[in-house]
C-alpha cells in the first residue's frame, strides 16, 4: 500500500501544474485545485493504466475518481 | 417547409415555432435530471418573461445569465428573448473580477445566477440590478408567474444577445448580434449541417461561448433534443455520459475530440449512435479527423471556420472534403467571404489578404464600444454594407472554397477558445514581485508559455500561477511560468517575442 502511494505520487505529479516542486502531496488533497481539470484526468488515466500495467473499467470510473490522491488509490487498487 | 429564419420572429419564434410543430418532443435534458420538452420549455419562458415584464424590464434591456450549463439558462434567455430584453451568458468559470468587467459594461437590470456562481457576486454592489438565484425562492418564485402569452414585441432589428469574448484591447468586449442575426445563420448553419429532429445534440462547450449557444437554437430549429453536458464532463467519462445520452451529433472544438482518441487508445469507443461531429474554434488536424474516422467507421466530419462577430463564415460538407480537405468550405448560402489587400481593394482568386465577411450574420458591433466597433465593422462607402474584417488570413478560391493561413494578431486560439494574451500579460503585471510579464503559446501542443521578470528572484512560478488563478478562468491560466532574469528587447525596447519563441522548446 505504502509503495503504491508512493508510485502513485510520481505519476500523479507531472499532471499538476499549481503543484511547487517542494511541496508536499497529502491523500486528500485536492487535486482540482492544483491543476487536473478534466482533460489532464485523461491523461493521468492513461498514465496509471501504462504505470501499473492495469485496465480500468469504465463502471468504475465516477465523478469523484481523480478527486483526490486517496480516491486514485481506491480506483488503482479495484483494477488489479 | 416550415422555416423559422424566413419566417422571421427571432430568438421568440425559435422556440415558439418548434413548441407549436412537436410540443411534446424532448428539448432540453441536463445532467441534475430536468428535462423539458419543447411546450414545458415555452411555458417557463412566458413565466419567465411574465416576471420580467412585471419587474419592469424594457425593451433593450440587460440579463445576465451567470449560470452553470444547464436546461435553466435556456428557459432564461428564451424569456428574456420573449419580454423585448437583451441577455448576455456569462461563463461559470469566470472569477469575480472578470464577473464585474463584463457587468459594468453591460449594466443588467437583472442576473440570474446559481450556487455554482452566486459567490462570484460577494464584494460587487447589485446596484438596482435584481440578482435571481436558480434552486432558491427568488427563481422558484418568479416561475410561478402566470405565463404570458402575448406575442413578442421586439422586431428583428433588435439586439437579441451580447456575446462577451476577448477584444483587442484586452478588454472583454461584448459582440451585439441581432435577432435576424441569430435567426438567419441558424437557418444557413442548418442547411449545411442538417440536422434531425431525432438527433441528440451533445452540449459540452460552456453555453457563454458562441457556438455552445447556438446548439439551443440550432436544436430548436430542427426539433433534436439538446443534452445540455458541460466542459467538465470532457474528461475519462466522456464515452459513458456520450453513450447514456445517446448522443448523434456532438460539436466541439479540437480538444474535445482528441479526449476521445486519447480515450479510444484504451479499446473500442462503442458509440453506434454517433453519427457527425461539428469543429470549430481551430482546425482540426487531418491526422484526428483520420483517428476519429478509424475508431468511429460512418462518422461525418464538418470542419467550419467563424468568428463570434457574425458566428459562422463557412462549413466544409463531408462531400467536399476528400477534394477540398485543406479548406475550410465556402461560405454560408447568402453570405459572402473574399480576401482583400492592404488597401481593403478585393483579391483575384486565390490571392491571400485579409479575410472579410458580408452577409445577414455580419453582428451590430461591439457593445458600447465605437472605435473597435469602426474599426472592424467597416462602411466602405455611406451607401455600401457593413463589411466584417476578421483580421484573419486567407484566401478565397475560384469555387469560393476558403484556405485559412493566419489567426488575427489580436488574440490566440487555446483549446478552441479565444483568448487575449494582453489580458494576461496585464493580470500578470498586478501580482506583487512581477515586473514584465510575455505570453506565447506552443503550436504544437496548444501549451500557454509566460515569460516573466521579477523584482524577487524568489518567485515561484506556481505562485504566479495561483494568484492569475484568482482573477482569471482556467481556461486563460499559462500551462508554465517561466522567470527570467532579463527580458529580451528589441531595439526599440519592445519585448522580443521572437528570442521568446525560441525558448518554447526548453
Amino acid at each position: 500500500m505504502a509503495d503504491t502511494l508512493e508510485k502513485l505520487e510520481g505519476i500523479v505529479r507531472p499532471h499538476l501544474k499549481f503543484l511547487k516542486p517542494e511541496e508536499a502531496l497529502g491523500p486528500d488533497r485536492d487535486l482540482g485545485e492544483l491543476g487536473l481539470d478534466s482533460m489532464a484526468s485523461i491523461d493521468l488515466l492513461l498514465a496509471l493504466e501504462e504505470g501499473f500495467g492495469i485496465a480500468i473499467d469504465d463502471e468504475q470510473l465516477t465523478e469523484n475518481s481523480f478527486a483526490t490522491l486517496e480516491e486514485i488509490v481506491k480506483l488503482v487498487e479495484a483494477s488489479r | 417547409m416550415d422555416r423559422g429564419w424566413r419566417r422571421g420572429g427571432g430568438v421568440p419564434g425559435l422556440l415558439t415555432a418548434a413548441a407549436r410543430a412537436h410540443p411534446e418532443a424532448a428539448f432540453l435534458g441536463d445532467r441534475f435530471g430536468t428535462a423539458l420538452t419543447y411546450a414545458q420549455t415555452e411555458d417557463r419562458a412566458r413565466r419567465f418573461a411574465a416576471f420580467l415584464r412585471g419587474a419592469g424590464l424594457r425593451r433593450g434591456d440587460r440579463v445576465a445569465i451567470h449560470l452553470r450549463n444547464r436546461a435553466e439558462l435556456a428557459v432564461a434567455l428564451f424569456g428574456t428573448s420573449l419580454a423585448g430584453g437583451i441577455f448576455t451568458v456569462l461563463n461559470a468559470k469566470l472569477r469575480p473580477k472578470g464577473l464585474a468587467a463584463i457587468l459594468s459594461q453591460a449594466e443588467p437590470s437583472v442576473i440570474v445566477v446559481d450556487e455554482s456562481t452566486t459567490a462570484n457576486l460577494e464584494g460587487i454592489d447589485p446596484g438596482t440590478t435584481r440578482v435571481l438565484v436558480v434552486g432558491e425562492d427568488s427563481w422558484a418564485s418568479a416561475l410561478a408567474e402566470e405565463p404570458w402569452n402575448g406575442d413578442w414585441e421586439g422586431f428583428d432589428m433588435d439586439a437579441a444577445c451580447l456575446v462577451f469574448t476577448s477584444g483587442s484591447t484586452g478588454t472583454p468586449r461584448g459582440v451585439t448580434l441581432s435577432h435576424d442575426n441569430i435567426a438567419y445563420v441558424v437557418g444557413a448553419i442548418q442547411d449545411r449541417l442538417g440536422y434531425r429532429p431525432g438527433d441528440v445534440v451533445g452540449g459540452f462547450l460552456p453555453l457563454a461561448f458562441d457556438y455552445g449557444l447556438y446548439q439551443i437554437f440550432l436544436a430548436a430549429q430542427a426539433g433534436a433534443t439538446l443534452f445540455v453536458g458541460d466542459p467538465d464532463l470532457v474528461g475519462p467519462r466522456l464515452p459513458s455520459i456520450l453513450r447514456e445520452a445517446g448522443v448523434t451529433v456532438l460539436p466541439g472544438v479540437p480538444s474535445v475530440y482528441a479526449a476521445l482518441i486519447a480515450l479510444g487508445r484504451r479499446g473500442p469507443l462503442d458509440l453506434p449512435r454517433l453519427r457527425a461531429i461539428t469543429n470549430t474554434g481551430e482546425r482540426l488536424p487531418l491526422a484526428y479527423i483520420e483517428e476519429l474516422r478509424r475508431l468511429l467507421p460512418g462518422l461525418e466530419v464538418f470542419v467550419m471556420y467563424g468568428l463570434t462577430e457574425c458566428k459562422r463564415v463557412s462549413i466544409l460538407l463531408p462531400s467536399e472534403f476528400e477534394a477540398h480537405s485543406d479548406t475550410v468550405g465556402r461560405a454560408l448560402a447568402g453570405t459572402e467571404a473574399y480576401a482583400v489587400d492592404a488597401e481593403g481593394r478585393r483579391l483575384p482568386p486565390g490571392e491571400t489578404g485579409e479575410l472579410v465577411v458580408r452577409g445577414r450574420h455580419v453582428a451590430l458591433g461591439y457593445w458600447r464600444a465605437p472605435e473597435e466597433t469602426a474599426r472592424r465593422f467597416r462602411k466602405r462607402a455611406p451607401e455600401s454594407a457593413v463589411e466584417l474584417f476578421t483580421g484573419d488570413s486567407g484566401s478565397v478560391d475560384a469555387e469560393g472554397f476558403i484556405r485559412f493561413s493566419a489567426r488575427s494578431d489580436d488574440w490566440i486560439k487555446h483549446r478552441g477558445h479565444r483568448i487575449s494574451p494582453l489580458e494576461i500579460e496585464t493580470e500578470a503585471c498586478q501580482i506583487a514581485g512581477v515586473v514584465e510579464a510575455a505570453l506565447l503559446q506552443r503550436e504544437e501542443d496548444d501549451t500557454l508559455h509566460l515569460f516573466v521578470t521579477a523584482s524577487d528572484s524568489d518567485l515561484a512560478p506556481a505562485t504566479v500561477q495561483r494568484a492569475l488563478g484568482e482573477v482569471l478562468e482556467p481556461a486563460k491560466i499559462p500551462d508554465r511560468v517561466l522567470v527570467l532574469s532579463e527580458m529580451p528587447k528589441s531595439i526599440n525596447g519592445k519585448i522580443d517575442r521572437k528570442t521568446l519563441a525560441s525558448r518554447l522548446a526548453d
